[in-house]
């Protein structure tokens, strides 16, 4: 076997113009010399990707091993120098979020992609997999696939390394936010969000800062689609919206609902396209270009503007654990429940990995609303700042105190950029106990 | 309640069903020989799974289990999985894995059946020159390796050494995965592979050295990688006092710190610092590190500066400088 014996993907594909660009690399439109068909093809820099090579073939290792109509299809992948070429579907249709722009869904429409959707996540969470990540692609026969989880989710989930993102919760289930562990039941809470996404053109909150979002989820009562919509539609969102995981029904059963058995044929999706179409050739890409650069780009939004359940947690099979499941990267409850020697737990958790705001590594989606409002929250100073120099004068060793200076300054920091966030904070923290407690 | 429904088979029916099919698959009606693998796969599945209605009968499973070794099913299926069909080379996976963890006590009788049958592990490795199935042998020989006894199978046998053109193989998705197995074997069992390296020394790091050489970036750059993890493990310490007495060793090492690719430079760092560190150099390490001496210590000046918020780094870097500096003058 000789060294030099590497494929060059350009013997099998001709590369064309760019589809898309994610946190990942690119993504381009391509064409397989051998059948001349279409595929997408994911470019990925590994000599500047911020994942472990490792994680990234593991991945890929779980994408090769799905096949289903509902999922978009691996093919093969290649390195060639420093770049890793992933052959993947191409779907001509473009994504939902892209044929939205045109105009929201009928309901009618709705019915039929989360149909689809449902047998998608079906196939996903029988194999063990979540989905996580909200990219829906149609391909020019109005078949719907879920895209984007594997190899770009990863490499979502490790922006936070920088941490510059801060992110866009709103497809992410409570119990994933609390991080009290979750299963295939996440996707069915995200999936009542993608439908009402459709419905509205907007997730719900999507109009506040993310960070807010993230303590409002578990918080509040789950979102109700109001407005001009069937009883089905609002009932089967109900159904997938509930706080309780155990509560919702799964992708198999929810495709008994009423809402589905009523959907059409996935071919009436052909007339989305076409709405989309015309609205092109009247020009409606132009005035969302101007507002947002990345508009031409997103048939493959990078999935930070979707959900992001942070790490891969491959549910168990009944009766033996799996055997590839993800190493738990410790963002488990533990971070969150304070134990009875709780000083000692704050002393031994790694400052890399302290709050769980920064697993959920998401991007930010608009420009953030105004950050000062005027007035300063008096949470920080009369709560959380004499606690922290409590727990700073029982520490005895240097590195101890520098630790919790160090947090202390990462407070503030926070603090003045979110103005309230340690009232988010303790508020979020005391109903976590309390809830855990009861 | 459906009264319709056919009794399940029995581990005993199924069993006999699936060699028969298996045979089949060499006859005229092959494509109903592998629909049937499948389905009694399936079947298979649910009897070690449960059916996500109902949990997994203990006294079935045992009676299953039985059945697989007595019949020699692991063998057969390993040897055959080429011709399954797609999800069916999955449950294979699934299936044997199952098995794998079952145990009673403190036994684990399918590592105990393996351990007669060494000819199974040696079908799965060779798994890896065959496409369409390398992915699906790689996953339950990584979870036989979890498993020492296992390992060390595969550690005393030459099929060992495929694993260095396995991971070069030219499809990616094959080496990636072959590279995981092969890590999968030098990291677990630490004892083990200490003792393996220290007894194939020669051979072994004459074939690692051409990794570190490759062409190909990925294997580059995980083998380098991998190296590092390896010699500064405790339990490999007699094999990190001999590769760091080579000055071939330092030189390559040296080399790499300039390569093109950061991440390659950075991996070098690691396993360079040993030999800087190391209290007893022995001459020929120690004529090239002060022939370089000013060279070294200009070019770590100005190694990874913007890594700033790596401490444990910066240390390093500035150890291994103040070390070069101290070095005793060049006789050159």
């Amino acid at each position: 076997m000789s060294v030099s014996n590497q494929l060059d993907p350009e013997d099998y594909y001709v590369k064309l113009e760019r589809i898309g660009k994610g946190s990942f690399g690119e993504v381009f439109k391509g064409i397989d010399k051998r059948t001349k068909k279409p595929v997408a093809i994911k470019i990925i820099d590994l000599e500047n990707a911020e994942d472990e090579i490792d994680d990234i073939q593991q991945e890929i290792n779980i994408l090769s091993q799905l096949d289903s109509p509902y999922v978009t299809r691996y093919f093969a992948s290649f390195l060639k120098g420093a770049n890793l070429w992933i052959i993947m579907e191409y779907c001509s249709g473009g994504s939902c979020s892209d044929l939205m722009k045109a105009a929201v869904f009928k309901e009618d429409y709705i019915a039929i992609i989360v149909r689809e959707l449902l047998k998608g996540l079906e196939y996903l969470h029988g194999e063990g997999k979540l989905h996580r990540a909200a990219n829906v692609l149609l391909t020019t026969e109005g078949e719907v696939k879920l895209a984007d989880f594997g190899v770009s989710g990863q490499l979502t989930a490790t922006m936070t390394k920088k941490n510059t993102f801060v992110g866009t919760p709103f497809w992410m289930a409570p119990e994933v936010i609390k991080q009290s562990g979750y299963d295939n039941k996440a996707d069915i809470w995200s999936l009542g969000i993608t439908a009402i996404e459709l419905a509205k053109g907007e997730p719900p909150y999507s109009d506040m800062h993310p960070m807010k979002v993230l303590f409002l989820i578990p918080k509040n009562a789950p979102p109700v689609l109001e407005g001009n919509y069937s009883k089905n539609f609002k009932d089967f969102i109900a159904a997938c919206l509930q706080k309780d995981p155990a509560l919702r029904p799964s992708a198999k059963e929810l495709q008994k609902h009423r809402f589905i058995r009523g959907a059409k044929k996935s071919s009436y999706l052909t007339e989305l396209l076409e709405n989309h179409e015309r609205w092109l050739a009247q020009g409606g890409a132009r005035e969302s270009e101007s507002s947002d650069d990345e508009a031409q780009d997103n048939q493959y939004v990078d999935a930070t503007e979707g959900w992001d359940f942070g790490t891969v947690r491959v549910p168990t099979m009944r009766g033996a654990p799996s055997n590839e499941t993800y190493e738990d990267d410790g963002s488990g409850d533990d971070n969150l429940k304070l134990s009875d020697s709780g000083y000692d737990t704050v002393r031994k958790q790694n400052p890399r990995s302290t709050t769980s705001v920064d697993k959920l590594g998401v991007k930010e989606r608009r420009e953030r609303p105004a950050a000062a409002d005027g007035t300063r929250d008096r949470v920080y100073p009369k709560f959380v700042r004499p606690v922290l120099a409590k727990l700073q004068e029982l520490a005895t060793r240097d590195c101890e105190r520098n630790a919790i200076e160090e947090l202390r300054l990462a407070f503030e920091n926070v603090e003045s950029e979110i103005p309230g966030f340690a009232r988010l904070f303790v508020e979020g923290l005391s109903e976590q106990i309390n809830g855990s407690s009861s | 309640m459906n009264f319709f429904k056919s009794k399940p088979k029995t581990p005993y029916e199924l069993t006999r069903n699936l060699k028969d099919a298996i045979h089949r698959l060499e006859g005229p009606d092959n494509k109903k020989a592998t629909e049937d693998i499948s389905k009694i796969l399936v079947a298979y599945k649910t009897i070690l799974y449960g059916d996500g209605e109902s949990d997994p009968v203990p006294e079935t499973v045992a009676q299953l289990a039985q059945e697989v070794y007595s019949n020699n099913v692991l063998q057969l299926l390993v040897d055959n999985i080429g011709k399954f069909e797609f999800e069916a080379k999955k449950d294979v996976a699934q299936i044997f894995n199952n098995l794998l963890r079952r145990h009673i006590g403190s036994r684990s009788p399918t590592i105990e059946y393996l351990c007669t049958r060494d000819q199974i592990l040696f079908t799965l490795i060779r798994g890896y020159e065959n496409q369409e199935i390398a992915l699906n042998c790689g996953m339950i020989l990584r979870e036989c390796l979890r498993h020492e006894v296992l390992t060390k199978i595969v550690l005393n046998s030459p099929q060992i050494y495929k694993f260095f053109d396995y991971v070069e193989m030219n499809t990616f998705d094959i080496a990636s995965d072959a590279f995981a197995t092969f890590k999968e074997i030098l990291s677990r069992h630490k004892i083990l592979v200490a003792d393996f390296l220290e007894r194939n020394y020669d051979v072994f790091f004459e074939k690692y050295t051409k990794l570190l050489q490759s062409n190909n970036y990925v294997t580059k750059r995980q083998s380098l990688k991998l190296l590092g993890e390896i010699l500064l493990d405790r339990a490999n310490f007699t094999i990190m006092t001999r590769y760091i007495a080579s000055a071939e060793n330092l030189k390559l090492m040296m080399i790499l710190l300039k390569d093109r690719s950061r991440n390659i430079q950075f991996e070098a760092f690691h396993v360079f610092k040993v030999f800087v560190a190391n209290p007893n150099k022995n001459r020929p390490v120690l004529d090239i590190l002060t022939k370089n001496q000013d060279k070294l210590i200009m070019f770590l000046s100005s190694f990874h500066n913007d890594r700033n918020d790596d401490e444990q780094f910066n240390d390093e870097k500035a150890f291994l400088i103040k070390q070069i500096q101290d070095l005793p003058v060049s006789a050159a």
